[in-house]
C-alpha cells in the first residue's frame, strides 16, 4: 500500500448525485501530486474527503497505513483563501495548531520563528495579518499548516487570487520547502502550468472522476528557467489539449 | 475645524433661543430661556442637590447595562451552541422583548417596589436583547473555512468558541453594546418616572409638578452629558478591545 491510498471513493452530498465517482489514487511517500480540473467538477470535494472533514460514501482512504474517518494533525490542509485570524500576530496564527493541542513551549515557538523564516518572513513575527500583502498571507498560511510537522500536505488553490509574479515566486519556495522536508503534497489548481512546475504526477478530473494521470519527469529541485524549456511547454500543451478533448465530449454527449 | 463650525452653530442657536424668549415674552413655563437653564444648572451642581440624582440614574444605567449585556451575551453565546435550546427557547424569548419594557413598570413596582431594583430590572431588560440578538448574530456567521479550518486542528467545542466565534463576533457584540448604552440611559430615567424617588428622571417629574421647565431643561443637559460620556466611554473600551482586529486596516474614529 502506497503512503497515501485512495480506493474507490466516491462522495455524495444528495444520494442520488455523486460529486466524486470511483477515485483510485496512490501517492508515494515524498511525492507531489496535483489534481487539476475545471471549477465544480469535484476537486475540493476530493480534497475535503482525503483530509477527514467529509466521511466518503463509499470506498477507503488511508494515509500511513491508517485509514483515515476524522481530520488529524497528520495532515496540513492549505484552503483557498489564507484563512488566518486577524486578531493574532503573524506568529500567533502559525501557532494555532500547537495552541490547540496544547504543545505550546519554548523550544515550539523557536519552530515557528524558524519556519517563518523559512517562508521569507522573518520579519513580520508581530505584525497582523491586515498588514500583509495578499502573498505574504499565503506564505503565513502555508507555514502554519507545516508547524505540527504533517506527513501529508493538502492545498486547495492556495496561491489562486495572486498576482503571476508572486504566484511564481511562492511555487519556488513551496517545491523547495516540500523537497527539503521530504513533506508529500495533494495540490488542486486550475492552472496547467503551476501544476507541471510543482508535480510528479498530474491527474485530471472531469464530471467527479479521474480521468488521466500525468507523469512529470523533469528533475528536482526545478529552477525558474523550466517553465520556458520546450519540454515544460509541450506538457502544459498535451495536458490542456486532453482537458478540452474531455470537455468537447461532455459538450457532444 | 468641523467642531469649531459645530461650536459656531450652537452659539448661533443659543442666542437665538434667548433673543427669541426676551423679545417674544413667551413664558418661562413653555420656553426657559437659556440663561435661565445655565443659572439653575449652575446652582444645581454648585449647591450638590443634583448630585444625587446625577449619581443615582448613573449607578441604575450602569448595573442595568452590565446586568442586561452579561446576560444578553450569556445567552446569546448558549443559544448559538445549541440548536436545541434556540428552537424551544426562542419564541419565548422573542415574544417576551416584542413586549415594551415600560409596560412591565407597574407589575415590576408590585414586586420589587418602588425604587432602584425596578429600574435596574427595566434597564437590564431593555439591554438584553441587543447583545443577544448581535451575539447570535456575531458567533454564528463564521466563515465555513475558518470553521473547517478549527476541525483540521482538531479543536473542541469550547476551543472553538473561545478562540475563533468570540474573537470573530466581538465586533458584532461591542456594536451591541453601543446601542444597549444609549437603550440604557432611556431605561433608567423612564424607568425612575414611574418608579423612582430619586434620580434625573424622578427629578424631572417633580419639576413638572412644580411647573420648572428650567429645571426639566437642565437635567436634560445632564441627561444628554451621562450619555455622551457614557457612549465614549464604551467607544474607548471598544476600541481598546478591537485594537488587533484593527491593526493596519484603520484607526477608529467614532
Amino acid at each position: 500500500m502506497n503512503f497515501v491510498s485512495i480506493r474507490d471513493v466516491s462522495f455524495a452530498y444528495k444520494t442520488d448525485h455523486a460529486v466524486i465517482k470511483d477515485i483510485n489514487w496512490e501517492i508515494p511517500k515524498g511525492e507531489f501530486h496535483s489534481l487539476i480540473g475545471r471549477s465544480g467538477c469535484g476537486k475540493t470535494t476530493l480534497l475535503k474527503v482525503v483530509a477527514g472533514l467529509l466521511t466518503p460514501t463509499v470506498g477507503k482512504i488511508s494515509i500511513s497505513n491508517t485509514y483515515v474517518s476524522k481530520p488529524s494533525l497528520q495532515t496540513g490542509f492549505v484552503f483557498q483563501a489564507p484563512t488566518l485570524l486577524e486578531w493574532l500576530s503573524v506568529l500567533d496564527n502559525i501557532l494555532l495548531p500547537l495552541r490547540i493541542n496544547h504543545e505550546i513551549n519554548s523550544e515550539r515557538i523557536e519552530l515557528g520563528l524558524e519556519i517563518l523564516s523559512a517562508v521569507g518572513l522573518k520579519d513580520f513575527s508581530r505584525h497582523y495579518p491586515s498588514e500583509l500583502s495578499g502573498g505574504q498571507q499565503s506564505r503565513v498560511a502555508i507555514a502554519r499548516a507545516l508547524i505540527t510537522k504533517p506527513v501529508l500536505l493538502l492545498m486547495d488553490e492556495p496561491f489562486a487570487a495572486l498576482d503571476a509574479m508572486t504566484r511564481e515566486e511562492l511555487q519556488i519556495d513551496l517545491l523547495n520547502l516540500c523537497y527539503r522536508r521530504g513533506t508529500t503534497v495533494l495540490f488542486i489548481t486550475h492552472d496547467i502550468a503551476e501544476a507541471v512546475y510543482l508535480s510528479d504526477n498530474i491527474a485530471l478530473m472531469h464530471d467527479g472522476s479521474i480521468q488521466k494521470n500525468f507523469s512529470i519527469n523533469i528533475a528536482k529541485p526545478r529552477g525558474d528557467k523550466i517553465r520556458y524549456q520546450p519540454e515544460f511547454n509541450a506538457l502544459c500543451s498535451n495536458i490542456h489539449q486532453t482537458m478540452q478533448t474531455f470537455h468537447s465530449q461532455n459538450e457532444i454527449g | 475645524m468641523n467642531r469649531v463650525f459645530s461650536l459656531i452653530l450652537f452659539l448661533f442657536i443659543l442666542t437665538l433661543w434667548e433673543v427669541f424668549c426676551r423679545v417674544s415674552n413667551i413664558s418661562s413655563i413653555i420656553i426657559p430661556a437659556p440663561s435661565a437653564v445655565g443659572l439653575i444648572l449652575w446652582d444645581g451642581l454648585t449647591q450638590g442637590y443634583l448630585w444625587i440624582h446625577i449619581w443615582v440614574t448613573t449607578l441604575e444605567m450602569t448595573l442595568g447595562l452590565v446586568i442586561g449585556c452579561s446576560f444578553g451575551v450569556l445567552s446569546g453565546l448558549l443559544l448559538s451552541e445549541s440548536v436545541f435550546l434556540k428552537k424551544i427557547l426562542w419564541p419565548y424569548i422573542l415574544a417576551s422583548q416584542v413586549i415594551p419594557k415600560l409596560a412591565l413598570g407597574p407589575i415590576f413596582i408590585i414586586w420589587f417596589g418602588f425604587g432602584m431594583t425596578s429600574t435596574v430590572t427595566i434597564t437590564a431588560l431593555i439591554c438584553y436583547f441587543p447583545l443577544l440578538e448581535n451575539t447570535l448574530t456575531g458567533v454564528h456567521y463564521i466563515p465555513r473555512e475558518k470553521r473547517e479550518l478549527f476541525r483540521m486542528l482538531g479543536a473542541t467545542r469550547l476551543q472553538t468558541l473561545i478562540l475563533l466565534k468570540i474573537p470573530h463576533g466581538l465586533p458584532t457584540i461591542l456594536a451591541g453594546v453601543r446601542v444597549s448604552v444609549v437603550l440604557a440611559l432611556v431605561g433608567a430615567v423612564v424607568g425612575e418616572f414611574l418608579s423612582g424617588q430619586v434620580g434625573l428622571g424622578a427629578t424631572i417629574i417633580a419639576a413638572q409638578g412644580m411647573m420648572d421647565s428650567a429645571l426639566m431643561f437642565a437635567v436634560f443637559i445632564i441627561i444628554t452629558f451621562i450619555g455622551l460620556a457614557f457612549y465614549q466611554i464604551t467607544s474607548i473600551i471598544e476600541r481598546w478591545l478591537l485594537r488587533r482586529h484593527n491593526a493596519g486596516v484603520f484607526n477608529a474614529n467614532f
